[in-house]
Order: structure tokens, then C-alpha cells, then sequence
């Protein structure tokens, strides 16, 4: 039992408190700035993919107006684009997946990306069939809710892409995105259940595996 | 924002404040210290069990120490069966030699010898046979007692060898500048057994030491706060002391340790939210419950994390057939992580606490000489404390016997 009561110096404990407080806020307010600096760059980079495709998509017509050798030119270009989309929805989907005080504008931002990822897959689809390139663009929806065989079929489609850059494109579209186009696309093929991957007008629903997708690509290995 | 995020936040938050609130006491304190003077008498009491190695250089610091006034010693050879009892005769004249049968503890070999002098001089030390103290000690943490009933010394890792003793050393260059923060705090919670010393009216008031317990020194320090008795600290009066070599001896220590102090929590539970204790009851004890589910949840949480990225990792794997890719590296703004900013902070906060753990010991940083001691302090020593930590709950749970 103690004889001689202890003070207890309180003073200390709230000069400590505020001041953590304050660190803590600062610490709270830069990473609200990280964020919006992640969103920003993000933004840029959406924009900067836009203006590529819109590019791509004006050369075209101006070749299709003014004549000149337009396949070599496209293709090009087109091997330029695609993986850098890819590139981009990867730096999407992991900021949403991580990213705990999400960027108000982020959803649309993500729509913004989607359309333009939609624009590319219809332009580059189109060029195929104009100038008969060797590459299979493949449209492929995938869920990040509860979706296993959707982690399965984007490792497959990625792995077979870093295998084979020159023949395969991978157009990743979250089947979760409320966007006309999209609802107009999937009505188009059907598509009702995740992970779907339309490859040459064709619609697949399920996982593909590593093999049934080398068959359905015609690859070899 | 997941439960999770709150989790990490709230350890943040106890981190940070914690750092913050060291820095406050210890710089508005720095130079604030009772002066005492005079030489009063004092007795060194060097139990030692098995220590021929390092009972003379024990016995030699005691001896060179520059000091003015009585100073005796007395070594207990505590059932020794190698050249211990041997070597501290031949300092006859200096050094009184008692000789007991190992009973298997320190406290009782202390007591022993408490019992059986008596002990005529004013202050009454403890001095570990395997450590040494540097010429000013005595001078400097007599000086330093003020009105004290008991004064904690700063205790230094001897001639670190292995990784685990360099680890060891930070470590207690630290515990140099927590010592004292708790000393103007008054919740000192352990009086080391290498160097502290007591008025040995007050030690005898306290009824010496617990013959019964895992850390005798911890709790005649918990017994000395539930007396009202007033503990200071010398962050200068240096001793040396032999530390674990190795895991497995480090953990054995260290389990008894942390054992030891959640049996005396137990104990004095009745101090713990009192304010009639101090800071003592309203801070530290809670405070250091606080801190071992911190590095439960930093440690736990992680593992679960990375295992299960490794179920999702071997789910993508599998679907490619095991087949090796190109590694990615995630390299861009985007793939910095929320956590970062405190991460960051708290890093910041801990080389600052340990830069000035150093320099408070009298230390030189010597980021060349020592990198090893430093480079292991960050890698390992959290690790190793929560695994001690884990050990020591397990056992106490379990209620496993131990030797000490």
C-alpha cells in the first residue's frame, strides 16, 4: 500500500497528445495527397491513352482519305498502344483493390479508362479484319467480387500474352462497370456470367483453362 | 475504410505518441538531476555462481573505482564447482568471501549474505560476477541519488561478439534513455541486478529480496513503489555486463524475463489504473500491455497476410501449370502504399530514438563500425521480441516450470 501518493504528470500525456495529434493529421493529409497525386497520374495517363486511340483512329481516316500504305503504319502504332493499356488497367485495378480512402472521381475515372479500352478494342478488331494481321484481340470480363476462376482466366490470358506479344491482345473489362456500351456489347454476345472472353466473334463463358485457351488461340505451346 | 485500416491507424497513433512523449520527458529533463554529496559508505554484494572467467574483472572494477569514501566487498560463492571461490580468496584482505550451497537462485545467495553480515554501511549494491563497472561509476551514481531509496545505473552489453549481442547492445543503449524517462516519470519498474544500489535502511524496510520469484530484482522494484519508496536512475554510471550469446540462451533469459514481469503485474494488479501509484500505475503497466499487443498485431497480421498471398499466388501458379514468367516489379506512384506517410514517420521517429539512446550512453554513433549492430537492431529485433514475447505468454499460459 502506498504511503506516498505519486503524482501523476498529466501535463505531459496531453503535450504529447496534441502534438501526435498534429503528426498524425500531417500523416493523414499527405496520404489524402498521395492519393490525389495516385488519382492524377492515373487521370493523365487515361488521357494520354485517349488521345493515342483517337490519334490512331484519325490516321486511319486520313490513309483511308489520302491513300498510303495505312497496315504497316496501324500496326505499328497498334503494338505500341495495347500493352500500355494493359500497363494502365493493372495500375487501375490495383488502386482500387488496395487504396483504402478511394479518390471521389476514381469511378470515373475507371469508366473513362473502360470506354477508351472499349474504342481500342473495336478499332484494333476492325484494323484486323482491314489489313488481316496475324494478332488475336480478345475481349475478356472479369469481376473483382468473389470471382476465383476470374483471377484463374486473367493469370492464363496474361501468361499467354507474355508468351506470344505478337499474336495476343487482352482487353480486361470489369463486368461490374455501369456503362451503356458495355450493357450493349455483353446483350450483343450474350455475355452472363464471369470470367467471359469473346475471341473471333465468339463467346466462351467460364474459365478457360491454360490448355482449352491454347486451342481456342491455335497456339502451339 | 476496412476494420483493418483502424487497426493500423490506432498502432500508429500508440507508436508515434509513445516516441513523441519519450522525446518530451527526456528533453525537458535532460539536466535535471538530484545532486548528492558526500561519499557515504557502501557495500558490494557479488553473488556468483560458476564464474571464474569473470569474477576477477569483476572484482579488479570494484576495486579501481574512484570514489572517497568505505567502500567493501563481499562475493557470495553461491556453491561454485569450478575456481570461482579460489579466485576471489586471493583478493583476502579486500574482498570477504562467503560460501553457500547453490540453492539454485540469486535472491537467495543476496539474502544470504544480507542475513548473515550484516551490512553496516550506509548504501548496500548488487553487482552480477560476470559484470564490471567503469572508474566513475560509484562516484556518479552516488551523486545522482538525491533522496532516493534505490538508484538504477546504466547498464552497457560487454565486448559484443555475435549478431544477438550487437542486437543486444542497441537494445540497452536504448533502455539507457527509457531508464531515464522512467525515473522522472517515478515508474522504474526494475532495479538491475548488476549495479544498483539502495540505501540499505530502505532495502531492509523492503525486506530484501523475493526468494519466491522468477525476477527478484523487478519485483523488490514493484515492492519498493507499493512502499512508497522513490527510485532514481544514473544515466551515466556505467557497467558492463555479459549478455546471451546466442538465441536459444537470449530466449531462455528472456522468457524468464517477461515471465517475470507479468507474474509481478499480476501481483501489485492492484496498482494497475490507480493514480495513487503515479505514472507507474496510470501509464506504464497499461501502457506496456498496450505495446505487447502492438507487436502481436505487426507480427501475427503480417504472417497472415503473406500466406495468404501465397494461397493466391500458388492459385495463379497453378493455373499456368507452374510455369516460371518474367518476375514483375511494381515500380510507380500508384503502387505506394496508404501506410507509407506513417510508416515513414515512424521509421523517422525510431532512428531518432536510437540515435539518441547512443549519445545519451556516451556512445558515437560509428554507422561504419557498427552497421552490423544497427542493421541487425532493425531487422531482428522486433522480430526476436515478439517471439520472446510470444514464448513468454505461451509458457506463462501453460505454466510451464522453469529454471532460472
Amino acid at each position: 500500500m502506498v504511503t506516498n501518493e505519486r503524482k501523476v504528470q498529466w501535463k505531459y500525456y496531453f503535450t504529447a497528445g496534441l502534438i501526435t495529434l498534429v503528426i498524425f493529421l500531417v500523416g493523414i493529409y499527405f496520404s489524402f495527397f498521395l492519393d490525389k497525386m495516385k488519382v492524377s497520374s492515373l487521370e493523365g495517363s487515361v488521357r494520354e491513352m485517349r488521345i493515342t486511340q483517337e490519334d490512331a483512329e484519325l490516321e486511319m481516316t486520313a490513309i483511308n482519305l489520302l491513300g498510303g500504305k495505312k497496315c504497316d503504319v496501324l500496326l505499328h502504332e497498334i503494338e505500341g498502344i495495347v500493352p500500355k493499356a494493359a500497363e494502365l488497367g493493372e495500375k487501375l485495378e490495383f488502386y482500387e483493390a488496395r487504396e483504402r480512402f478511394q479518390d471521389p472521381s476514381y469511378p470515373s475515372l475507371k469508366k473513362d479508362y473502360t470506354l477508351t479500352l472499349v474504342r481500342y478494342w473495336l478499332f484494333v478488331s476492325k484494323a484486323k479484319d482491314d489489313c488481316k494481321y496475324g494478332y488475336e484481340p480478345i475481349l475478356y470480363f472479369y469481376s473483382n467480387d468473389k470471382c476465383d476462376d476470374c483471377i484463374r482466366q486473367g493469370t492464363v490470358l496474361s501468361y499467354l500474352k507474355e508468351q506470344h506479344p505478337q499474336k495476343i491482345m487482352v482487353f480486361a473489362i470489369d463486368n461490374d462497370i455501369k456503362l451503356g456500351s458495355i450493357t450493349l456489347i455483353k446483350g450483343a454476345y450474350n455475355v452472363t456470367k464471369t470470367p467471359s472472353i469473346i475471341l473471333n466473334e465468339t463467346l466462351f463463358e467460364g474459365l478457360q483453362d491454360l490448355g482449352k485457351t491454347r486451342e481456342l488461340l491455335n497456339l502451339t505451346s | 475504410m476496412q476494420p483493418i485500416d483502424t487497426a493500423y491507424l490506432s498502432v500508429f497513433f500508440i507508436m508515434i505518441y509513445s516516441s513523441v512523449l519519450w522525446f518530451i520527458v527526456f528533453f525537458r529533463n535532460k539536466n535535471d538531476f538530484p545532486v548528492t554529496a558526500g561519499s557515504p559508505s557502501i557495500t558490494f554484494l557479488v553473488p556468483a555462481f560458476n564464474e571464474e572467467k569473470n569474477i576477477g574483472r569483476c572484482i579488479d572494477s570494484l576495486l579501481s573505482m574512484d570514489y572517497g569514501g568505505e567502500v567493501k566487498i563481499v562475493v557470495i560463492n553461491d556453491g561454485s564447482t569450478d575456481r570461482t571461490g579460489e579466485i576471489a580468496k586471493q583478493y583476502a584482505g579486500k574482498v570477504t568471501v562467503l560460501e553457500k550451497p547453490n540453492e539454485g537462485k540469486k535472491s537467495k545467495a543476496l539474502n544470504y549474505a544480507l542475513g548473515k553480515l550484516p551490512v553496516s554501511t550506509e548504501l548496500t549494491a548488487c553487482m552480477d560476477a560476470d559484470s564490471y563497472v567503469s572508474k566513475d561509476y560509484l562516484k556518479r551514481i552516488v551523486e545522482h541519488m538525491g533522496n532516493a531509496d534505490a538508484v538504477t545505473p546504466a547498464m552497457k552489453v560487454s565486448e559484443p561478439r555475435t549478431i544477438y549481442q550487437m542486437v543486444q547492445w542497441v537494445e540497452y543503449c536504448f533502455a539507457i534513455f527509457l531508464r531515464r524517462v522512467f525515473s522522472v516519470f517515478e515508474c522504474q519498474y526494475v532495479l538491475p541486478g548488476p549495479g544498483s544500489i539502495y540505501r540499505t535502511a530502505s532495502l531492509k524496510k523492503a525486506g530484501y529480496f523475493d526468494e519466491n520469484n522468477l525476477t527478484e530484482d523487478m519485483e523488490l522494484a514493484f515492492r519498493m513503489h507499493d512502499n512508497g519508496q522513490k527510485i532514481g536512475n544514473c544515466v551515466n554510471a556505467f557497467v558492463y555486463t555479459e549478455c546471451p550469446d546466442t538465441f536459444r540462451k537470449l530466449l531462455k533469459q528472456r522468457v524468464r524475463w517477461y515471465r517475470g514481469y507479468l507474474q509481478n503485474v499480476f501481483k501489485y494488479r492492484h496498482m494497475i489504473l490507480n493514480p495513487s501509484y503515479g505514472n507507474l500505475g496510470i501509464y506504464l503497466i497499461p501502457v506496456n500491455f498496450i505495446w505487447i499487443f502492438v507487436l502481436l498485431f505487426l507480427f501475427i497480421y503480417p504472417i497472415f497476410n503473406i500466406a495468404s498471398q501465397i494461397w493466391d499466388f500458388s492459385i495463379r501458379w497453378s493455373s499456368i501449370g507452374f510455369a516460371l514468367t518474367q518476375p514483375k516489379f511494381n515500380i510507380g506512384l500508384v503502387y505506394l502504399d496508404f501506410y507509407i506517410v506513417f510508416w515513414a514517420l515512424f521509421w523517422v521517429l525510431n532512428i531518432m530514438t536510437v540515435y539518441l539512446s547512443i549519445t545519451a550512453s556516451g556512445e558515437k554513433v560509428d554507422l561504419k563500425a557498427r552497421k552490423k549492430y544497427y542493421i541487425g537492431y532493425v531487422l531482428m529485433y522486433p522480430v526476436m521480441l515478439t517471439i520472446f514475447w510470444i514464448a513468454a505468454l505461451w509458457d506463462e499460459i501453460s505454466k510451464a516450470r522453469l529454471r532460472w
